[in-house]
C-alpha cells in the first residue's frame, strides 16, 4: 500500500498543520480570574511581610519567592486570556462585543503592571478587568452571570457563570 | 481540514506558477509568519494577498490567518495519499 511506502519515510517529509493550536472547543474564563485572584493574592501577602517580624534572610527569600509566583501568576492570567481571545471570540462573538479587543488588551495591560511593581490597585485593576472580560466571554456563550465574592482571601467580587 | 483531511495523512503539492494562478476552492500549503506551515483552502485573491479557511468549524478563523503573500504559498495539493487509499484533492463545491 503507498499509504504504507511513504509512512516508512516519514521523517524526511515536511507536515503542515491545519490548526495552529488543538481544537478542544473547552474554554472557561473561571481560569482567568483564578489567575488574577492569585495574583492579588501574592501582593497581599508581599505587603504583608514586613510585619511578620521575619529575619532579614528569612524575609529575603519569602519576598524573593512570592514576588517569583506573582509574576507567574500575572503571566499565567495574559496567556489564559490570550487563549480565549485568539481561538474561542471570533466571527458573531466579535460582532456582538467588539469591545472584546479592548477588554483583552486591559488585562494584558494590568498584569503587566502587577508583574512591574507592587501596587495593590494594579492587582484590583486586573481583577476587575478579568470580570469584565468574563461577562463579556459568558454572554458570547449564552450563559448568564452573576457576582460572587470568592471565600478565600483576597475576598473580592468575581463575575462567575450561574449555571 | 477534517474531514477532508485526517492527521497524518500524506500529500503531493505542485508549487504555482505565479499568483493568477492561484484557484480559490483547492487546498495549500503556505508558510505563515506567526502559524507556522499551515494547510487550508483557498478563500479567494485579494490585492493584499490569499485569505485562507479551514473546512473544520473550530478550524483557525480566516481573520486570525490574515492576508497571505503570495511568497509565502508553497504549493497547491493535488493528491492525498491516507489510509484509506489515493485520491485527487477537489475544489470546495
Amino acid at each position: 500500500m503507498l499509504y504504507n511506502l511513504i509512512s516508512k519515510f516519514d521523517d524526511k517529509i515536511a507536515g503542515a498543520s491545519a490548526h495552529c493550536d488543538i481544537p478542544c472547543g473547552i474554554y472557561d474564563a473561571r481560569i482567568v480570574n483564578y489567575y488574577a485572584v492569585s495574583t492579588l493574592r501574592q501582593m497581599d501577602i508581599l505587603l504583608g511581610l514586613k510585619d511578620k517580624g521575619l529575619s532579614d534572610t528569612a524575609f529575603a527569600m519569602q519576598a524573593a519567592r512570592n514576588t517569583a509566583k506573582k509574576e507567574e501568576m500575572a503571566e499565567n492570567t495574559k496567556h489564559q486570556t490570550r487563549i480565549i481571545w485568539g481561538d474561542f471570540m471570533k466571527g458573531d462573538h466579535l460582532k456582538k462585543h467588539p469591545n472584546a479587543h479592548e477588554l483583552a488588551h486591559n488585562i494584558m495591560l494590568a498584569a503587566s503592571a502587577c508583574k512591574q511593581d507592587l501596587h495593590r490597585e494594579d492587582g484590583l485593576k486586573l481583577v476587575e478587568a478579568c470580570n469584565k472580560f468574563a461577562e463579556v466571554f459568558w454572554d458570547m456563550k449564552g450563559v448568564k452571570t452573576k457576582k460572587v465574592v470568592c471565600p478565600y482571601e483576597p475576598k473580592v467580587e468575581l463575575v462567575e457563570p450561574d449555571l | 481540514m477534517s474531514p477532508t483531511l485526517e492527521n497524518g495523512d500524506y500529500i503531493l503539492i505542485k508549487k504555482p506558477r505565479s499568483q493568477q494562478k492561484l484557484r480559490p476552492g483547492f487546498i495549500y500549503v503556505l508558510n505563515h509568519e506567526r502559524l507556522g506551515r499551515l494547510i487550508k483552502r483557498l478563500d479567494r485573491v485579494e490585492p493584499e494577498g490569499a485569505w485562507f479557511s479551514g473546512d473544520n468549524p473550530r478550524s483557525t478563523p480566516s481573520d486570525r490567518i490574515g492576508a497571505v503573500p503570495p511568497k509565502a504559498i508553497k504549493g497547491q495539493a493535488v493528491l492525498i495519499i491516507s489510509p484509506k487509499g489515493v485520491r485527487r484533492l477537489k475544489p470546495r463545491d
